[in-house]
């Protein structure tokens, strides 16, 4: 199953995080994500993770699920952390720790917030071509999809995909992915007609804003303590500094 | 995965801020080159196609445990400028499922749209030269891939490895280590992606030749 469809089922939940406003979870993930990727320590690292876990389990989201979403994150980390290597282990750990945490802000937030509604938050910062084809992505993500699980079934059920035999795998794969590709050019016909017919000038419209609520204020807190964790003592160090305490 | 992703937290900020301000400013060259889309049908096929890069981007090759891209195709079905697009589209909807990085969109978006762009003028400029499609379509992915793995190499290079807060020695052994794997373990899938996209492009030609006109 792929990664987009399971977060796509699991932002679809009840909990008081999923009830908070979208926006009020992208400026608190926002924060969270300065907070993370600027974190001078290990301890801080581990003090804004353990924030952020607290708010994945007040959401009821699965650990291993994250866990094994996490993992993908920590596996280019690891690449990039053999090249910036110095042989202190405490200090890579920490900068592990800096991708890992940025990466759970993410997933908390996206785990939360159903995409069309998280786009639509976004719209704002982003250039109006760019944020239709996030929508447009998304609703012909699940389609495509859809027709990917029959061609794979009907190929696997054939013995086309075989690992036996790797080079015939590779040409039916590269078929299937083909027919795919040419129902995707298809559908993409058919909805240039839909959205002509249904009067589209240019801009798609997303759902309506969710309002303020009392949980919106979770994520925002979250986000505020990570950020304050993480530049507090940097600042109080640096105006120690300037007023020449010790 | 054939391209490399920058993570969060690895590079400094002024890094990360340089790659939001560059992926800005391509973007406004994209708004102008593309023109008004709004009653183009190349939106929904933009749509379509970083959807099918996402697709791809989540079928794992077993082994090697290979995560696909297809940049070729979406390159050069919707040209430089919306093919840059998509790499950036696709890119944020990456990040968006916990594949990290989303502290460094600006780099990694550019970098991918680059990829993108730079397969989908490659493919045309070597059809145009007489080569046949499906091995223009391998030969455009080996250098957008390439190329993009080479971009991701520079910016780390660039940054002069400060990831840590230390100043590693860029000719030190764990960068050179870095170049050794990126590009041993790159050059594998950059074949393996170049046979999947000449198959792909040698099924479509069949089938359906007048897609693989560039626009």
């Amino acid at each position: 199953m792929s990664d987009l469809d399971a977060i796509d089922r699991l932002a679809r939940g009840t909990s008081a995080i999923h009830r908070a406003r979208p926006g009020a979870k992208l400026a608190g993930g926002f924060a969270g994500l300065l907070g993370a990727a600027s974190a001078p320590d290990g301890a801080t690292v581990a003090a804004i993770a353990g924030l952020w876990l607290g708010l994945a389990a007040v959401a009821r989201l699965p650990l291993r699920r994250l866990a094994g979403l996490l993992a993908y994150a920590a596996s280019f980390a690891a690449l990039y952390l053999l090249a910036t290597w110095e042989g202190d282990p405490r200090a890579s750990l920490a900068a592990l720790g800096r991708v890992g945490t940025a990466t759970l802000v993410v997933l908390v937030v996206a785990l939360t917030t159903p995409s069309p509604e998280l786009f639509r938050a976004l719209r704002p910062v982003l250039p109006d071509l760019l944020a239709d084809t996030l929508y447009l992505a998304y609703r012909s993500f699940f389609l495509l999809l859809d027709r990917w699980f029959h061609v794979r079934t009907a190929l696997g059920l054939r013995g086309g995909l075989e690992r036996r035999h790797p080079l015939r795998a590779l040409g039916n794969l590269a078929q299937g992915l083909g027919v795919v590709f040419l129902g995707a050019m298809d559908r993409s016909e058919a909805l240039h007609v839909a959205m002509r017919l249904r009067g589209f000038r240019g801009r798609l419209v997303g759902p309506a804003p969710a309002r303020w609520n009392r949980e919106s204020a979770w994520p925002l807190v979250v986000g505020a303590a990570s950020l304050v964790a993480a530049l507090g003592r940097p600042a109080t160090s640096a105006a120690r500094a300037l007023w020449g305490a010790p | 995965m054939s391209h490399l992703h920058i993570p969060d937290g690895v590079l400094p900020w002024w890094l990360v801020g340089a790659g939001w301000l560059v992926l800005f400013l391509a973007l406004r060259v994209v708004n102008h080159v593309a023109g008004d889309l709004g009653q183009d049908r190349r939106l929904p096929r933009l749509g379509f196609l970083v959807a099918f890069m996402a697709l791809a981007m989540s079928i794992e090759i077993v082994p090697p445990a290979y995560h696909l891209d297809l940049s070729v195709l979406t390159g050069l079905l919707l040209g430089p400028a919306l093919g840059f697009l998509a790499g950036v589209a696709a890119v944020i909807m990456l990040a968006l499922v916990g594949h990290g990085g989303a502290t460094v969109i600006g780099l990694n978006a550019t970098i991918i749209g680059t990829e993108v762009a730079l397969a989908g003028l490659a493919y045309g400029r070597l059809v145009e030269a007489g080569i046949r499609p499906p091995a223009a379509a391998a030969a455009a992915t080996v250098l957008a891939l390439a190329a993009s793995t080479s971009l991701t190499v520079a910016v780390v290079a660039l940054a002069g490895l400060p990831a840590l807060g230390g100043h590693a020695d860029m000719a030190g052994r764990g960068f050179t280590t870095f170049i050794a794997i990126v590009f041993t373990a790159g050059a594998f899938g950059w074949a393996l992606e170049a046979a999947l996209a000449a198959l792909m492009v040698r099924y479509l030609a069949r089938v359906r030749p007048g897609l693989l006109v560039a626009p």
